[in-house]
């Protein structure tokens, strides 16, 4: 498929998967993802409680050091603290999320009748492959983010914010390569490395929309990353529990933008990426 | 699930128990951090909430009040000084940090009683915060200090002078626990001295100024190399200056500048050698100095190093080098208004004392001319007027002074800033008593001070108008409230004195 029409198939995409979320059932696998955050946000927010300081106070020291133990260091870090934990769950869960929410979506798109209950059952099995395969991309992002930080420690001005573009770009980047295997694992049923495998097909026939696709799900974060790393100047204007309100929000469009990816990329690949009728790989 | 398989009472009793070994094991129910948190949380919203109030008392309403000093209490008293102060010293490493929120809290209590400007309330405060909180060295030296400064800016000399040895004895320069060193201890020494010399207890004064050389030269050794070191340094040399020792206070300044962690100090040493140099009468060194800071150290240090140069080559007696200099700083314009000010009026002042007096005018009205608010503007003016009148010049001397008094009712006019119109206000009085007019130099007096009744007017003008308003006006009143006004100015002993006696003379037996 020609770059032009990817970029129109996206377009569509973007149209169709806005449509369809009314459709509560396909919000099921991002409601459970949610749900967990939240506890988790809120378990971070109430690390000192007498109920949870022996669990999540460690954990809070070892990512954030000893400020962050402190009233108002703590909100200072939250971000960071929060985005490390994330890590972790969108490592896990978030991935298997991705693949039960790609099974609902092309059910949606191919008219079947499924239910969340029976999505879940179809891709319970492959969670384990789920999470193996998106693993490579969150160990890249990790990687790339912490070399450019590191190369940029101690530069100022223009060459921090090209830096801050450049891991953005970056990040969409990646994110465009790993796109649909969530759906060639889920919807071709393949394993850990036939999934991979597939991936340059998968570039061959969609790269152009999945980049695409990655920068749109960009721009309503941006300006709530720029929030979150601003967290300093909302403590010391003495509002330090906003950052906490920031967080939440930021949560909540995070999951709201995985919701929109996930329809947009198994209809981009039911519709350029996968082998149509009498195709064969 | 079959029947059998369901956990018995016995079961569900033995699982809550392992669960609640398990809690107890790992630390739950530890309520430790809990209390940090709520004390350090309480602490700082009380500091925030005292914080808005300072930017400006007047606009703070009766919640406002109420709020923060409801949120001091409610730490102050959640987290008394005496049962943490228990604990810190059962060892307790978490109970430091509640009891240093629960200081902060008190701190910012005492703060809101001296916004409210209940005065003995707040000095109360301060010295409870001192006594309570003796075990976090930060938070009973931070109430000491703020007391003291207090005692000192009411004009309770004694008492804070009392207060700044305690600081001195009580307290040790380093605090135990970080290592940082207390500035304001050792700050305290040279206050004390400071004070001691101006009641005439110059032997105090040096033997004070002796023990804080000792204390920093005590802390140097474990420091050298290290940031503290080069200000520690300082310290030494300005109690060395203060006690006369030019050429040690020019030493300890030298071992600063070789200290390894200098940098960032060495251009202010550097311009700070050459200023002593110049005060114990060693020109060419001055100048070696001088010329050092400004040629290596950028721009902002140059036009303070080219004064010092200015006064050392006129020290040195060679007027056309440092009228030369002085015309440098004006001319490199290096946006540094004060110092061009100062270079404007240090030539004018020489080209006066070189007998050029038309060269020495111009240069005066030009100062006025460039920068009309700043003092040596003010000080230009009385200069100009005084020259003629001293030399008998009167119509000279009273076209200056119409010309000034114009140029100062249309500052007066069109400037905002309190501080110009306290300074051109008391600029105008001066000019009017210059030219004989006793009663509107004094009537102006009255009028500033009416219109700024806490204005930093000069003491011993204030006694001057009183003087003049009670024997040549016979004005009685104006005359006692100019008296009652330098009264409440006069730092020196004598001044403060005369001014009483004069209120308690005009004021008259109690009725």
């Amino acid at each position: 498929m020609k770059t032009l029409e990817q970029l129109s198939l996206t377009g569509q995409a973007l149209s169709h998967t806005f449509r369809e979320s009314r459709a509560g059932r396909l919000w099921t696998p991002w409601l459970v993802l949610g749900v967990l955050q939240g506890a988790v946000l809120l378990a971070l927010l109430g690390f000192a409680h007498p109920l949870l300081a022996w669990a999540v106070a460690p954990v809070v020291r070892a990512i954030g050091g000893e400020p962050a133990l402190h009233y108002p260091g703590f909100y200072r870090a939250l971000p960071f603290l929060y985005s490390r934990v994330d890590l972790v769950m969108g490592a896990i869960v978030g991935a298997v999320a991705t693949g039960w929410s790609t099974r609902l979506f092309a059910a949606r798109w191919r008219r079947e009748a499924l239910t969340a209950g029976g999505a879940w059952s179809e891709i319970a099995p492959r969670a384990l492959t789920l999470v193996l395969a998106q693993l490579p991309f969150q160990l890249l992002v990790l990687l790339f983010t912490g070399l450019v930080d590191r190369a940029l420690a101690g530069q100022g001005g223009l060459v921090q914010r090209l830096g801050y573009f450049a891991t953005l770009g970056g990040v969409v980047g990646m994110q465009a390569l790993f796109l649909y295997l969530p759906a060639l694992i889920v919807l071709e049923r393949r394993g850990l490395w036939r999934a991979l495998a597939g991936l340059p097909r998968a570039w061959a026939r969609g790269f152009w929309a999945a980049l695409l696709l990655g920068l749109v799900a960009l721009l309503p974060l941006l300006p709530l990353y720029g929030l979150g790393q601003r967290s300093g100047l909302l403590v010391d204007r003495g509002t330090p529990e906003l950052v906490g309100w920031v967080t939440a929000i930021q949560m909540l469009v995070a999951l709201t933008v995985s919701f929109l990816l996930a329809g947009c990329s198994t209809l981009v690949y039911l519709g350029a990426v996968a082998d149509q009728p009498g195709e064969e790989e | 699930m079959s029947v059998h398989a369901r956990p018995s009472a016995r079961g569900r009793g033995q699982v809550a128990a392992l669960l609640g070994l398990a809690l107890l094991v790992s630390g739950c129910g530890d309520a430790r951090f809990w209390a940090r948190w709520r004390a350090e949380r309480g602490a700082w919203r009380a500091q925030r909430a005292v914080e808005r109030i300072e930017i400006n008392p007047l606009l703070a309403g009766a919640g406002d009040w109420a709020r923060a000093d409801a949120a001091c209490r409610s730490v102050v008293t959640s987290f008394p000084a005496e049962a943490w102060s228990a604990r810190v010293r059962a060892g307790d490493v978490m109970a430091f940090d509640v009891l240093e929120a629960s200081g902060r809290a008190a701190l910012s209590r005492a703060r809101l009683e001296v916004l409210h400007d209940r005065r003995e309330a707040a000095v109360a405060g301060y010295d409870r915060a001192r006594r309570d909180y003796a075990a976090v060295p930060t938070v009973s030296l931070g109430a000491a200090v703020a007391r003291a400064n207090l005692l000192a800016g009411w004009g309770r000399a004694a008492e804070a002078e009392a207060a700044w040895s305690e600081i001195a004895r009580d307290y040790p320069a380093v605090d135990p626990r970080t290592g940082t060193i207390f500035e304001a201890v050792l700050d305290a020494s040279v206050l004390v001295a400071r004070d001691r010399r101006a009641r005439g207890d110059g032997t105090g004064a040096d033997s004070v100024l002796r023990s804080a050389e000792a204390a920093c030269l005590l802390l140097l050794p474990a420091r050298r190399g290290l940031p503290a070191a080069p200000g520690l340094w300082v310290r030494v040399s300005e109690a060395r200056s203060a006690r006369g020792d030019a050429a040690g206070a020019r030493l300890a300044l030298r071992q600063a500048l070789a200290e390894p962690a200098a940098a960032p100090l060495a251009a202010w040493l550097v311009l700070r050698l050459a200023a002593q140099a110049l005060e114990s009468a060693l020109p060419d060194t001055a100048l070696v100095y001088a010329d050092w800071a400004a040629r290596d150290f950028g721009g902002a240090q140059r036009p303070a190093a080219l004064l010092v140069a200015a006064q050392a080559w006129r020290a040195r007696g060679v007027p056309d080098s440092a009228l030369q200099t002085y015309e440098w700083i004006v001319q490199e314009d290096s946006g540094d208004l004060d110092k061009a000010a100062e270079a404007r009026f240090g030539r004018a002042r020489l080209l006066e004392d070189l007998g050029r007096w038309d060269q020495a005018r111009g240069e005066y009205h030009a100062l006025v001319s460039a920068v009309p608010t700043h003092p040596l503007a003010f000080e230009s003016m009385m200069r100009v007027v005084r020259h003629h009148l001293g030399r008998g010049e009167r119509i000279l001397g009273l076209t200056e002074a119409r010309h000034a008094l114009a140029a100062l009712d249309a500052l007066i006019a069109s400037q905002q800033d309190d501080g110009v119109q306290v300074r051109a206000g008391e600029t105008r009085a001066r000019l009017l008593f210059e030219t004989e007019d006793i009663r509107g130099g004094c009537g102006a007096l009255a009028a500033l001070l009416r219109r700024y009744p806490e204005a930093a007017l000069d003491a011993g003008f204030l006694m001057r108008a009183g003087e003049e308003a009670e024997k040549r006006l016979n004005d009685t009143d104006l005359a006692l409230e100019l008296y009652r006004a330098g009264a409440a100015r006069a730092v020196a002993p004598e001044l403060r004195r005369q001014a009483r006696a004069a209120v308690d003379r005009m004021a008259g037996p109690p009725r």
